[in-house]
């Protein structure tokens, strides 16, 4: 497989040392209900397992990239010296990739199945970050990246900067860091950003889907700023209610296998491809429903 | 990924969980009708509270609203999880002030709530009662 490590497995340990880092910090500041174990557990089994569903599904997701690769339109080499400017360019262009992907999981609810899990934690901290799914590769979450083979990166240095993609997004997972300075939260994507993305306040929902850079975000109209008036509720629209690890990794591809069930044959595929809370009588709420009834109390 | 990467895991996952606990963190109550009534509106997209009563120091609450609905809250942690009774609403008495909530919801589970006083449980059950 890939000649390169995955930089997701060196990072682990300090993963670890940062969670226990801000454990102590909360505690010490006593903000008591940053953490609680029954919810750290879960997100951490989540994430252990979602390591073993990706090592499993590894194999397999390497070998399409390889062979979309043997169709690519450049050859980019490897060697960091000679082509430095590539490795750049793949990881801006990945981080792109990254945020089509993200935005079409908050909006597609095949995709949003396999990512929900990392949403369904109502708390925000760090082993939210590890809160991971099970279920990406029935999802198909990886044609997001077919593009970049196809440009002509090499597979290996895609997956490569993928996974320092994955490990910045780690330490945005915190209510520890208040406001990054202005510079950086114009450019980056930071804990300010990402604790709007994670929030169910209808101000804030469905948006901020950036991974590495905010200005995807702002450049596609979908950035919107932590404000310090309103107090974030984090989670799902419709919580869980429940530390059950495997029903947290299955349960809207159960909703998602009911729905299909029931529905009327011609509103069947739509309960796959439409946005989550969709139905066919206008029964349940989506994001811009419980948004539109918001700005029509005349908020904002 | 090999075997004692998964051990290595385990021991990371149960150390922190262990120090979560360990700093006592995870703690939280309800402090009144009116933060239930807030935490319901904003969790039930379209529910408008009209009162609530706090049960078992704040772990739980029950939330009338203004269409004849119930919603019922729970914590979850150090957080709150909430779901809106579908009628009829199954209740069964539990020791003097506890009631049995059924939420209808597998995973969200059955709900003992513990009232402030028999005569608070027995007025809010014959309001869920109605509810049918």
């Amino acid at each position: 497989m890939s000649e390169l490590p995955n930089p997701v497995d060196y990072a682990v340990p300090a993963f670890v040392v940062l969670m226990l880092v801000e454990i102590w910090l909360v505690r010490r500041r006593k903000q008591t209900r940053a953490y609680s174990p029954g919810d750290t557990a879960t997100s951490l089994f989540l994430g252990l397992g979602s390591t073993i569903a990706g090592v499993l599904s590894a194999g397999l997701i390497y070998a399409l990239a390889v062979w979309v690769h043997a169709f690519a339109l450049f050859d980019i080499g490897m060697d960091l010296r000679g082509w430095w400017w590539a490795w750049i360019a793949c990881f801006v262009l990945d981080d792109l990739a990254y945020y089509v992907f993200h935005r079409s999981a908050h909006r597609v609810r095949w995709f949003w199945a396999s990512h929900v899990i990392h949403h369904s934690s109502q708390h925000y901290n760090l082993s939210t970050a590890l809160r991971q799914t099970w279920t990406g590769f029935l999802s198909i979450a990886f044609i997001f990246r077919l593009p970049l083979f196809l440009i002509g990166f090499p597979p290996a240095m895609v997956f490569f900067v993928a996974g320092l993609n994955l490990i910045y997004q780690f330490w945005i997972h915190t209510e520890a860091i208040g406001r990054m300075p202005r510079w950086f939260e114009a450019v980056m994507n930071t804990p300010s950003h990402h604790r709007v993305h994670h929030a169910t306040n209808a101000r804030y929902l469905d948006r901020n889907y950036a991974g590495v850079f905010i200005v995807w975000d702002r450049m596609f109209g979908t950035f919107e700023p932590e404000t310090d008036d309103e107090r974030i509720r984090y989670g799902l629209v419709h919580n869980l209610g429940s530390f059950n690890v495997v029903w947290a990794a299955v349960h809207e591809w159960v909703g998602i296998a009911k729905d299909v069930w029931r529905a009327p044959w011609r509103h069947k595929l739509n309960y796959v491809i439409r946005e989550p809370g969709w139905s066919h009588d206008g029964s349940r709420a989506t994001s811009d429903t419980i948004r539109a009834a918001w700005l029509e109390k005349g908020n904002r | 990924m090999n075997a004692w990467q998964i051990i290595g895991s385990l021991i990371a996952v149960v150390a922190v969980i262990v120090a979560v606990r360990m700093m006592g963190l995870g703690e939280a109550s309800i402090a009144d009708a009116a933060e239930a009534c807030d935490l319901a509106e904003a969790m039930v997209p379209g529910f408008i509270a009209r009162e609530a009563v706090i049960c078992g120091a704040g772990r739980g609450a029950l939330i009338a609203g203004t269409n004849g609905e119930f919603v019922i809250l729970k914590r979850l942690g150090s957080q709150y999880a909430a779901r809106r009774l579908a009628a009829p609403v199954t209740t069964q008495l539990r020791d003097e002030t506890v009631l049995h909530i059924e939420s209808g919801d597998r995973w969200f589970g059955k709900i003992n709530l513990s009232f402030p006083d028999e005569a608070t449980r027995a007025a809010w059950r014959e309001r869920l009662d109605q509810a049918r």
